[in-house]
């Protein structure tokens, strides 16, 4: 528990963070290779 | 400009959107009391639920429109719109169980939100693999224009099912806060989370539709 | 209307006569029901969890299994007979094809669900009796359900790669509305409860129905039409 009484579950939202942040960065970087890679 | 680097610019402006909401959410937005940091996943959680909502209910409707005008463009759009949805489906599907486990000690919850996009996951997983499975062209518009107005059909079904459904098995009362009554940083974060989400939409189906002329290729 | 009708009912025959013919659709289709029920039976421990709790899951369960193999074996006769073609040629109304191979596959799913439910009763000591009326009733609407969404969708897959596989995947997430509420129907009625309770479900029941049997014979031309 934080002094203010909020409990600690800041780790979760760490992860959730990392992996939309992946899925979306991730998918942009696949639209631009294979837009770079159409004729 | 061409149609694919517009739609570059506007994923762009989108990702460093997202990048500006990251920071606001994470260091410039109060931590909600009851559930604590894992509250802050609701910024990035929801939208993505909403962009999924607006991909699949884009894909039915372009469905329609298709198969009244014939044009291809429609055709396009949808396949590009499903694309899109299933991505932004997996982010709301893996947010969401982390989300769920701190605040209500279970991974997985059915209810309406997870259950309705897992659906939508499901439909457009369904739906692309039906596009990749038909080599000509003109069948294969017609058959997922078919295929994305079935599956407009069904999702009040599923929303009804999920209703009557916690009518019946009442879930233990959630903490979540809803959008109207949070404080004015919490929603401005939202909001701002909204609009950067909408962003990503347009620039992503943007670039996919760009790409899909050569799409004439067998799955 | 009374063509419409007609045409459905010469469309439904032949389907059906081909399938009398050759009997091992049937045959396949009601020995795999019995075999789905086994497995369920001896799927569970009989000291932990009482039948009538588990019955209606399982009753429904097998049921979506069988007419999902059902409507699987009904396209493939499609297939080799090259019935579709013919049948195409002909100045025959598109709704009257997608209402004849309705009506067929309901025959065909009713008859394995006929012989499945006194099995049912029989493997899990269930008594249906006294209700069978109302649960005949309630199988018949589900039913329609599940046969008109997979009519349509067969004729999706039909020429598609790995279809037996695409048709489950397109299918299910559709059967998940009337299969809920089938559950919960049936299970009020083994329990003798009344059926005020699960007007909700009754209601979706019935609006699933009218919908997406409107829905597929309105969509249903533009699956076979160039």
């Amino acid at each position: 528990m934080w002094a203010d009484g909020t409990p600690p579950t800041g780790g979760y939202a760490i992860a959730a963070y990392i992996i939309a942040a992946v899925i979306l960065l991730g998918y942009s970087f696949i639209l631009y290779r294979r837009g770079s890679k159409a004729p | 400009m061409t149609l694919k680097t517009r739609g570059r610019a506007i994923t762009l402006l989108g990702l460093l959107l997202l990048g500006i909401v990251y920071v606001r959410a994470i260091w410039f937005t109060p931590v909600e009391r009851l559930q604590g940091g894992a509250q802050k996943i609701f910024y990035v959680h929801v939208p993505a639920a909403w962009s999924t909502m607006l991909a699949f209910s884009l894909v039915g409707l372009a469905s329609i429109l298709y198969l009244l005008m014939k044009d291809d463009r429609y055709d396009r759009f949808a396949a590009a719109s499903a694309e899109v949805g299933t991505a932004f489906a997996c982010v709301m599907l893996t947010t969401g169980p982390l989300w769920a486990k701190p605040i209500w000690g279970t991974w997985w919850t059915w209810d309406a939100r997870l259950t309705s996009t897992l659906f939508l996951f499901f439909l457009f997983i369904g739906y692309l693999l039906l596009r990749g499975a038909i080599p000509e062209a003109g069948t294969r518009a017609r058959y997922s224009a078919v295929l994305g107005i079935f599956g407009a059909a069904l999702v009040p079904f599923i929303h009804l099912t999920v209703y009557l459904f916690r009518t019946l098995h009442p879930q233990p009362i959630v903490l979540k806060p809803s959008a109207p009554s949070l404080p004015g940083e919490m929603l401005a974060t939202l909001l701002f989370s909204f609009l950067t989400f909408t962003v990503l939409y347009v620039g992503f189906v943007t670039q996919r539709y760009a790409m899909g002329a050569g799409d004439d290729h067998v799955g | 209307m009374g063509a419409l009708l007609r045409d459905a009912l010469v469309i439904a025959r032949k389907d059906l006569a081909l399938e009398v013919r050759t009997k091992t659709g049937l045959v396949s289709a009601l020995v795999f029901t019995a075999l789905v029920l086994t497995v369920f039976n001896f799927g569970r421990d009989p000291t932990a969890v009482a039948a009538l709790d588990l019955a209606p899951s399982i009753l429904w369960v097998t049921f979506t299994f069988a007419a999902v193999l059902s409507l699987n074996r009904a396209f493939q006769l499609e297939l080799e007979n090259q019935a579709l073609e013919g049948l195409l040629v002909s100045p025959i109304d598109r709704r009257s094809l997608y209402l004849g191979k309705l009506f067929a596959n309901l025959v065909f799913v009713g008859l394995v669900e006929a012989v499945g439910l006194p099995l049912f009763a029989l493997f899990f000591n269930v008594p249906i009796l006294h209700v069978l009326l109302p649960l005949a009733a309630l199988i018949a609407v589900a039913t329609v359900g599940f046969v008109a969404v997979g009519t349509l969708l067969s004729a999706l897959v039909i020429r598609v790669r790995f279809a037996e596989l695409m048709l489950p995947v397109l299918l299910l997430p559709f059967l998940i509305p009337p299969l809920v509420g089938a559950v919960q129907v049936t299970s009020r009625l083994l329990a003798g409860r009344p059926l005020s309770e699960v007007s909700g479900w009754l209601r979706l029941l019935l609006a699933y129905d009218i919908v997406f049997v409107s829905l597929a014979g309105l969509l249903f031309p533009a699956t076979v039409d160039e």
